[in-house]
């Protein structure tokens, strides 16, 4: 009855653009007509645009190594939509074999799908992008530096849909134990074409970033949370955008918060994207709840409305991302990359969301799958060839079962696993703010 | 500002005519594929695209025949019409609505689907569509192939190939 034959193609789509990406992914094996669909590109931007919705990676953190003996599962958005659970157990397990691509992963941002993550690989620290779901990956080129004295962190992922070129951008900044505190230069601007062969500095940054946290893509730029360089600058702008595609930086119009002061610190204030809408969470230690920021109409200043008022001492700490902004009145949020809650907004009633079956300590990040092909997404032909399959990397049998021993061992003797083996060395990589806290 | 005013100077009778027609609301009368006549006020029949542009075109007068559509899916096609001429309907009374229109079995949910997209009504094509990916999800390829009657076209080698590749999906 509902043969290929006589179901208009157009149909077909409309009804494959509505599944979450394991369906989609396993629909690819029922005929040649739906694996030609969902393989391409044109279906890919199309499912990606209708899920604006995050869903999140997850990394189990063992006590003392962080990345080393984790785990990987990926929470998606539209297993968890169901209302008012208190409790997530459908978390699967990572698509590919993850583990392989090297020791101390640790996830860094995510645009359109595609994972970017920095491993350890041959006792050398490398940057990766990869997508979970179609199990490519690349490895990206070292910073454009011969200077070890220069410290490069990645600010940021985004994509130009114009030029339909992905573009991380990195800060190159002299460490700190090189200069004196007060020293504050410029940081410099790299610039990486996803596909490029090497990291191309575009100059100086006219503002020093502020905190460890990773610029929020929407609309083709980035939003970062900034500082003048000069501190005596009574300049109120705190936020600026990077458009990807003329790669420039632009002040960037803030809600109007509390005067932030010189030396305003990043717990505070957080930036984010949810929905299409760029937020911003305000919880200042002198106030008694956060207050979160939404800018109805992008990049206008008057837009700027303060949409909640969470009176909750337990988001006080850390950055709060939400996921589903603006699908409903049930609201989620992941605070502090370990702890899912959710808000109504209706009845403005808070609760916390367990994810249960994995170990309890972890990191996540919010993440949108997508089918987006690293082939597709990376600029020229020639950079094809450093594209390579998870799944086709080599895998040391004992690794293998000394992985699966780690992981078959119940939680308890997880724990003691991390506590027994050496902490590994962590030297050359900057950890986000909660992995540093484990070392405390 | 001359011209604007004579704009809406024109404009206003015209408004006018075009709204008293709208009250009135003239029958139109659709042929099923099964010949069979069904008369429904106009406002009823244009949310579907194809009716409204023959409707603008002029080509409404007598009876349009819908060949591709029988009159069972019809007369369910035209419910769901009636139900969303008045969009200030009750929210949540359209929803219990929808949710039991679309409570069908495959068969009738097929022909909605492609009377749906043929006669192009947006808001039924996107429910239909939703319930169909809410019955794949979840299901593995051999259960989609045969609950849709689908003929698998991939040798066993190339299944196995793209399989392999993809061994997460498949995990329970």
């Amino acid at each position: 009855m509902m043969s290929n034959m006589d179901i208009p193609i157009l149909v077909i789509m409309e009804i494959l653009l509505r599944l979450p990406i394991k369906s989609l992914v396993r629909v690819r094996y029922v005929c040649k007509t739906w694996n030609n669909i969902v393989s391409d590109p044109y279906f890919t931007r199309m499912h990606l645009a209708r899920a604006p919705t995050a869903s999140l990676v997850i990394q189990t953190l063992l006590s003392y190594n962080p990345g080393c003996y984790s785990k990987f599962y990926m929470l998606e958005h539209a297993e968890w939509d169901a209302r008012g659970h208190s409790l997530f157990a459908p978390l699967k397990k990572l698509p590919q074999k993850f583990y392989l691509l090297g020791h101390n992963m640790i996830l860094l941002t995510s645009c359109n799908g595609l994972l970017c993550l920095s491993a350890v690989r041959h006792k050398k620290e490398v940057t990766c992008v990869c997508n979970i779901a179609t199990g490519e990956y690349m490895t990206l080129p070292g910073a454009e530096t011969k200077d070890d004295r220069f410290w490069q962190t990645i600010r940021g992922f985004g994509y130009s849909p114009k030029t339909n070129e992905y573009k991380l951008i990195a800060e190159l900044a002299l460490d700190k134990g090189f200069c004196r505190p007060d020293f504050n230069p410029a940081p410099r601007v790299e610039v990486y074409t996803l596909g490029a062969d090497s990291w191309r500095i575009i100059g100086d940054a006219p503002y020093s970033f502020v905190g460890p946290y990773f610029g929020t893509f929407l609309n083709g730029a980035l939003h970062c949370l900034i500082q003048p360089i000069d501190t005596t600058d009574s300049n109120s702008t705190f936020i600026c955008s990077f458009d990807i595609e003329k790669e420039e930086f632009q002040p960037f119009p803030g809600p109007p918060i509390q005067d932030l002061g010189p030396n305003w610190e990043i717990e505070h204030i957080h930036l984010g994207a949810s929905g299409g809408f760029l937020y911003l969470c305000e919880n200042y230690p002198t106030s008694s709840s956060v207050d979160i920021w939404v800018m109805k109409e992008y990049g206008n200043e008057q837009s700027w409305m303060k949409e909640f008022v969470i009176s909750n001492t337990s988001w006080k700490r850390g950055p709060v991302y939400f996921l589903n902004y603006g699908m409903g009145d049930e609201i989620y949020a992941l605070r502090n990359f370990n702890q899912l809650c959710a808000y109504n907004a209706r009845s403005k009633c808070f609760r916390e969301v367990q994810v249960c079956g994995i170990y309890p300590e972890f990191h996540a990040i919010p993440y949108t799958p997508s089918l987006v092909s690293l082939k597709d997404a990376v600029a020229g032909e020639k950079s094809k060839g450093h594209i390579k399959s998870i799944q086709s990397l080599p895998e040391k049998k004992w690794v293998k079962k000394l992985y699966n021993f780690l992981l078959s061992a119940p939680f308890k003797a997880e724990a003691l696993c991390g506590m027994i083996l050496p902490p590994p060395k962590v030297m050359g990589i900057r950890l986000p703010d909660p992995l540093l806290r484990q070392f405390e | 500002a001359i011209q604007s005013s004579r704009f809406s100077c024109v404009g206003f009778p015209l408004a006018y005519i075009f709204l008293a027609c709208k009250k009135k609301s003239m029958a139109l009368k659709l042929k099923s594929s099964d010949n069979k006549i069904f008369e429904v006020e106009e406002l009823v029949a244009v949310q579907s695209e194809t009716i409204k542009s023959l409707v603008e075109d002029g080509c409404a007068n007598n009876v349009i025949p819908l060949p591709n559509v029988d009159s069972k899916t019809l007369e369910l096609v035209l419910d769901w019409c009636k139900n969303h001429v008045d969009v200030k309907l009750d929210e949540e009374k359209l929803k219990e609505y929808e949710d039991k229109f679309i409570e069908v079995d495959l068969a009738v949910l097929y022909d909605l689907l492609m009377a749906a997209n043929y006669l192009n009504i947006k808001d039924l094509l996107n429910r239909a569509s939703q319930k169909v990916a809410d019955m794949l999800k979840g299901k593995k390829p051999e259960q989609i192939r045969e609950t849709f009657n689908i003929v698998n076209d991939f040798s066993p080698e190339e299944e196995e190939e793209i399989r392999k590749e993809n061994l997460w999906a498949f995990e329970e």
